[in-house]
């Protein structure tokens, strides 16, 4: 029998299981994929890289991709470790564009501007929105202008928080587009 | 959605080469990437791009060496040293050298942003400035399509079906009569009507350098080609280009208009970079282009492909109840402009506007309120005061028949051109049979058979 397809959530490590099943309602809405959460599993020991004391969030896309459940047509990585590209010295998450898989951590969405920790339900929106925007860029979306749109690049918390968990109506017309090609 | 702008990488790092694409491309930035100063010099002959981020440290020629022949061949374009801890002062040095600013590895996602944006919106708003400049310099003032007579309205009902539509016109019409506004009004009822409106004389440039002025050029192209500069063609991208006194451009020049206008691209004079053209053509002559064909002087296929729709702008001497409306029209603006309290024209001026031929039409009347309302005493413009009143009060006798007159005019318009009968007869707006009647009539011999 075939799989339906599905977008599957993963955490990697210890993650708060509130958080990581509030999202599956929300994503659903947003993405025509019903979001089954699989179940969580170790960090692989190569993304960590000592020089920069972080881990490298492209090693966790290629685990992702290449660990995904038969059906599992995108799959979403949650961590609460500091991830980086060579590039940058941090991401908020990281996606293939387009691709299978995305992957958002936490670490750096819990902090409030005075240096401490957000009330609850603000990372819950900080993590939905992060999701929305890596999967968006899985479905070939790219950055947009709206301040507003999932899509734009928040280079702040502060333009994280500004945002919304929701598409501009352009992104939401190439999603139509994207979700058109073979998931 | 973003904007698409062109970012090139050069580093001899493939995983910083990797990783910044990966990011750019997420922004919706099209990526190049060169792994040495020689491999970026290849690229840059193919394209241009709005940034170039450029690391120091490369085995061969280094960044800052690059960075000198980038600077040498487009001073404009925006180059950013990329470099790790420890090179602070070469990049400092590049800084001097003309580089756009530096960025530390790995950089801080804000901090790139914001650069890039902040590039990226300097350049955009030099290139409004330039289309502005332009748009200022070409300006006319689609006020003065003011018209009230039946032969303008058919202009208009033109304007207006044409406008819609992405096809050539061909605007025809004596010097003075609005091809210009006729134009512009049509682009600014076009869905085109947010990008620019590019005009360029045709007949104001040698050919030479008409064909800089369209295609633009790179640096070095020629002589005095110091600096790498977009033609109008480029300008006029997403708008209209508007090609004033098409009838003067050259032959060799009309078969590379008429290449670009079939294949929709072209190149800079001296580039091999390909550029994809998006405007819309109109092209006005006041030259009798069917004329011109027949003699060899203007191709037939470029005839053809800028005279899709025909707009003939009729000359003021043929919708002479325009004059009234026109001559209000232009005394209000310009009292305004001179701050001049003048708001009437006798009832002699308008009969000597009416009487008038208008040679230079519209313009002419435009010129003709202006200076009125320059020497103008009073809150009336007299009909001493129209330019040409004095000029023809002297070739008119007042005390002379209708005849007296016609003879009077004939004969200058005969010894002006000669006594070629054909030509003189045109003018008088008669044809030769009845030209060689009056001529009988009145006796009139050519000076040689006297």
């Amino acid at each position: 029998m075939v799989q339906a397809p599905f977008l599957g959530l993963k955490p990697f490590g210890a993650m708060d299981p509130d958080l990581v099943e509030g999202l599956a309602g929300p994503l659903r809405l947003i993405f025509p994929l019903p979001a089954q959460i699989l179940a969580a599993s170790e960090v692989p020991p190569e993304a960590f890289k000592p020089n920069r004391g972080q881990h490298l969030s492209t090693e966790l896309l290629h685990h992702l991709a290449d660990h995904a459940p038969p059906g599992c047509v995108r799959i979403l990585g949650l961590t609460g470790l500091d991830l980086f590209i060579p590039i940058l010295t941090y991401v908020y998450g990281e996606a293939m564009l387009p691709g299978k898989a995305a992957v958002v951590s936490i670490h750096r969405l819990s902090a409030d501007s005075a240096g401490g920790i957000v009330a609850y339900r603000v990372l819950r929106d900080r993590v939905l929105k992060e999701a929305v925007h890596e999967l968006g860029h899985t479905f070939g979306l790219t950055h947009c202008d709206d301040k507003q749109c999932a899509m734009s690049f928040a280079h702040s918390l502060e333009q994280l928080d500004h945002k919304q968990a929701s598409f501009c109506r352009y992104c939401t017309v190439l999603l139509t587009d994207g979700l058109r090609l073979p998931l | 959605m973003k904007k698409k702008a062109r970012i090139a990488i050069v580093d001899d790092e493939e995983i910083v080469r990797e990783s910044l694409a990966g990011w750019l491309q997420m922004d919706g930035y099209e990526v190049d990437q060169a792994s040495s100063a020689e491999a970026a010099l290849e690229l840059l002959k193919a394209r241009r791009y709005n940034i170039i981020f450029l690391d120091i440290k490369m085995p061969g020629m280094d960044g800052i060496e690059l960075l000198g022949h980038l600077q040498q061949d487009d001073p404009e374009l925006a180059v950013v040293m990329i470099t790790a801890f420890g090179s602070i002062d070469t990049a400092v040095l590049a800084m001097k050298r003309g580089a756009h600013d530096y960025l530390l590895k790995p950089f801080d996602p804000a901090e790139i942003s914001v650069l890039i944006e902040r590039i990226i919106g300097h350049q955009k708003l030099a290139e409004e400035n330039e289309i502005l400049k332009e748009q200022v310099q070409s300006r006319q003032r689609l006020e003065s399509l003011v018209s009230g007579s039946a032969a303008m309205e058919k202009v208009f009902e033109l304007i207006l079906s044409v406008a819609e539509t992405d096809t050539s016109v061909l605007i025809t019409g004596e010097t003075g009569t609005g091809k210009g506004l006729v134009a512009k009004a049509i682009h600014a009822q076009s869905p085109r009507a947010a990008c620019p409106f590019i005009a360029v004389n045709c007949g104001a440039f040698t050919e030479h350098l008409l064909e800089s002025e369209l295609f633009g050029h790179e640096k070095g192209a020629f002589t005095g080609a110091v600096h790498l500069r977009k033609g109008r063609f480029e300008l006029a991208q997403g708008g209209t280009l508007f090609l004033d006194e098409v009838g003067e451009v050259g032959m060799k020049m009309q078969i590379d208009l008429l290449k670009v206008l079939d294949e929709k691209h072209f190149y800079r004079v001296g580039g091999s970079q390909r550029i994809d053209l998006d405007f819309r053509v109109i092209a006005a002559t006041n030259r009798n282009l069917a004329q011109a064909i027949s003699e060899g002087s203007f191709r037939q296929d470029l005839f053809y492909r800028l005279n899709v729709i025909a707009i003939h702008v009729p000359p003021l001497r043929e919708r002479k109840e325009d004059i009234p409306i026109l001559a209000k029209h232009f005394l209000k603006r310009f009292a305004r402009e001179l701050n001049k309290p003048v708001d009437k024209i006798s009832r002699e001026a308008f009969d000597e506007m009416m009487l008038h031929d208008w040679p230079g039409n519209v313009r002419e009347l435009e010129n003709a309120i202006e200076r009125s309302v320059v020497i103008g005493q009073g809150r009336e413009i007299g009909a001493t005061s129209l330019p040409f009143y004095q000029q023809e009060q002297a070739y008119v006798p007042q005390d002379r028949s209708i005849q007296e007159m016609e003879k009077a005019h004939i004969i200058e318009v005969l010894e002006d051109l000669s006594w070629n009968i054909t030509r003189s007869a045109a003018l008088l707006g008669i044809d030769r049979v009845t030209l060689y009647n009056r001529i009988k009539k009145y006796g009139l011999k050519k000076p040689s058979d006297q």
